[in-house]
């Protein structure tokens, strides 16, 4: 016999708590995300408000904080989409990491990588940056975004190669 | 080169501090808010459609019976934001609500006070 699902309060409390504990860390991504912390910040709490809203959706069937994420980075994507659509996707992204003059000699250059990224096709720049700033998997990436994990492969490929193109590194 | 970009971004990373966390019950109120507004929306763009008679106003109804239509839609439009209303919000557009009845309510010529919000309203 399956084990009972928890009740609604208990949920939403669980749903709270883990808006709460990932604040922190859904704020990094947002802000890295959308090139900027006032744009990160908009976003995360609409985010927010998207999952209260749609609260009724979580039964508690895994953690909530990974059925939140999800909603974070599909808000994400959807704001990108609609700046990108009114043209104000910035092509330097400010405030998500020091200046490129302090780069080690030999490494390479982050604000370069963020401005190349920062360009890509929304759904790509979320893919790329899923994986190379946060570190998720494909299979992660995929299904936050709802996709397959051969789509979000072939988003990542075509967004490494722009940046490589974009940043003048070798490909491969 | 994968390696390179991963270690090149994750050195550089900031860490914004995020906005305070609402409340449950603030996040409550601002999703109902939420509603209140969109239920405005798509009842004045309803009301609006029945008003001006689209897509044509030439073959439409007889005046009288678009009045009747507006006039029935408008009270529907009324009863959502009612319904979603609640009297300890003390911070819910209700400017958006006059604003959004303005063109329609007038006050002592169709009956409909100008305040849907207010704790007095007769709607």
């Amino acid at each position: 016999m399956a084990a009972a699902l928890p009740a609604r309060a208990e949920l939403d409390d669980a749903l709270h708590a883990a808006i709460a504990a990932e604040a922190p860390r859904m704020m990094g991504l947002c802000t890295r995300m959308m090139g900027n912390e006032h744009d990160g910040a908009d976003v995360l709490q609409e985010a927010w408000l998207r999952a209260w809203r749609g609260r009724a959706a979580y039964r508690g069937e895994g953690p909530p904080a990974a059925w939140l994420r999800a909603i974070v980075v599909r808000e994400c994507l959807r704001s990108l989409r609609w700046k990108a659509w009114r043209r104000w996707v910035p092509l330097d992204p400010d405030g998500v990491g020091p200046a490129s003059e302090t780069r080690p000699e030999g490494k390479l250059d982050a604000a370069r990588i963020r401005a190349a990224a920062a360009r890509l096709p929304a759904q790509q720049r979320v893919a790329f940056n899923l994986r190379h700033e946060e570190g998720w998997t494909a299979r992660e990436i995929a299904l936050a975004l709802e996709v397959s994990p051969e789509t979000v492969k072939t988003h990542l490929e075509r967004a490494l190669s722009r940046v490589r193109e974009a940043i003048g590194a070798p490909d491969g | 080169m994968d390696e390179q970009i991963d270690e090149a971004l994750r050195a550089t990373q900031g860490s914004p501090a995020p906005p305070a966390v609402p409340s449950m019950a603030e996040l409550d109120r601002r999703v109902r808010s939420r509603q209140f507004r969109a239920a405005g929306i798509a009842g004045l763009a309803a009301v609006a459609v029945l008003a001006l008679g689209w897509p044509r106003p030439d073959r439409g109804p007889s005046p009288a019976v678009r009045d009747a239509a507006v006039a029935e839609a408008l009270g529907e439009v009324i009863d959502d934001l009612d319904a979603l209303a609640q009297p300890a919000d003390d911070a819910l557009p209700g400017e958006f609500a006059v604003a959004l009845l303005d063109p329609y309510a007038h006050a002592g010529d169709t009956g409909i006070l100008s305040d849907p919000l207010s704790p007095e309203g007769e709607l």
